[in-house]
């Protein structure tokens, strides 16, 4: 039971930081979901903040998110774990790390790779992959995912001159 | 070449085959599942008074509906009078009394606890099914039937009748603003010329805390106060 998302959109004070605090958090937690959702449809995985002006701006309303508000917003969605800051731009995980990483290590070894060593471009944007739903992820964006196998040592990262390969066990 | 094309053709014939195959199992899924699910309302009408007695025999029965979708608190109103049927009936408002205060809850994170009858009707309704749905005089009546439990649901009279799902009480001010922001959804200031800033200002921020009003800052400065009770949940 709840209202569903489009609604909040062409409502005008959903664009202006609500002051009752637990209001605000609603409110974050919706626009989260907004932005990932648009970058989920359009298959964003690298964004600037500039990225979401057409979702976070509404000019049949006359209403935008105030510098302030998205300050927030990313911040919060941080903090939340859906992005990963990266220098001026930012990785955003429509998908959490760790379920881009079962779906790579279900390839891995459905597809008999598991103790070979394959590069993480060629992971990304081989022929092998084509079909994944993690084809076209960028390799700066696949790293993240392979950390967290890493992590649960199903797979173990390494330079390669000045690229980077990937071990699945 | 020519096996390969026969390889091609009967592989598209399987192909055909298997999702003729998925279709009608599908329907007949559909169907099984429609009976089990009249069989099972028959059950609640016809058992009611066993399930309402034996707590084992609910948790099963509730676990069971939820797992298909049916509401378990389905029960008619009785159309005679006599002292079975008004058991009945008291069975009847109780159920709708307990759905609307399901409907209130659920939403009150979003509304702050105020949402219009009409809303709170539909949303029951939902929740019952359209072979159940209820006249909205009806679910008037088992809210107002609450009120003998404290002032945990209350409704708010007026021109739009609201339900008041929070323990607290609305002083005139507030009932004012949320009277007049009936039809747009919100209130400003200048709606309110004969009021004193102060005095606005002061009823519309207890409602902003109450978690009933949003604040919208319009380009041009103005603001205006948007109620969601009021604009955000017709369903």
């Amino acid at each position: 039971m709840d209202v569903p998302l489009a609604k909040f959109l062409v409502w005008p004070p959903f664009y202006t930081l609500q002051p009752n605090l637990d209001t605000q958090n609603q409110q974050l937690s919706l626009w989260s979901q907004v932005i990932l959702d648009y970058a989920k449809n359009n298959k964003i995985y690298v964004a600037t903040i500039e990225s979401f002006d057409r979702v976070t701006r509404n000019s049949e309303l006359n209403r935008f998110l105030s510098e302030e508000f998205k300050d927030m917003l990313f911040k919060h969605m941080k903090k939340q774990k859906f992005i990963i800051a990266e220098g001026l731009s930012m990785l955003i995980f429509w998908q959490k790390p760790e379920t881009w990483a079962e779906m790579i290590y279900r390839w891995a070894s459905n597809s008999g790779r598991i103790g070979t060593v394959e590069t993480v471009e060629g992971l990304v944007s081989g022929d092998e992959t084509t079909s994944e739903e993690f084809y076209g992820m960028p390799v700066n964006y696949a790293i993240e995912v392979l950390k967290t196998l890493q992590k649960s040592k199903k797979a173990e990262m390494f330079a390669v001159g000045d690229s980077y390969a990937v071990k699945f066990f | 070449m020519k096996a390969l094309m026969e390889q091609k053709r009967m592989k598209e014939l399987y192909k055909k085959k298997g999702s003729e195959m998925e279709g009608e199992f599908k329907k007949n899924l559909k169907s099984q599942l429609q009976q089990f699910h009249q069989s099972l309302e028959s059950f609640i009408t016809n058992n009611r008074a066993e399930i309402n007695k034996n707590p084992n025999l609910r948790q099963e029965f509730y676990d069971l509906c939820r797992e298909i979708g049916l509401d378990p608190l389905i029960s008619s109103k009785g159309a005679c009078s006599d002292a079975r049927e008004s058991d009945e009936n008291t069975q009847y408002y109780n159920d709708i009394a307990v759905q609307a205060t399901t409907v209130c809850l659920g939403l009150k994170n979003r509304t702050g606890g105020l949402l219009s009858i009409e809303d709170c009707w539909k949303w029951v309704n939902k929740l019952r099914g359209q072979r159940h749905s209820v006249p909205l005089s009806d679910l008037y009546r088992a809210i107002d039937n609450l009120k003998v439990l404290g002032n945990g649901m209350t409704i708010i009279e007026g021109e739009s009748k609201m339900i008041l799902s929070v323990p607290m009480e609305l002083n005139l001010d507030q009932r004012g603003i949320i009277e007049a922001a009936k039809g747009t959804g919100f209130v400003s200031y200048d709606m309110f010329h004969q009021w004193n800033k102060t005095r606005f200002d002061k009823a519309v921020e207890s409602l902003i805390s109450e978690g009933m009003v949003w604040v919208d800052a319009l380009p041009n400065g103005k603001i205006q106060y948007w109620f969601p009770a009021q604009s955000l949940m017709s369903s």
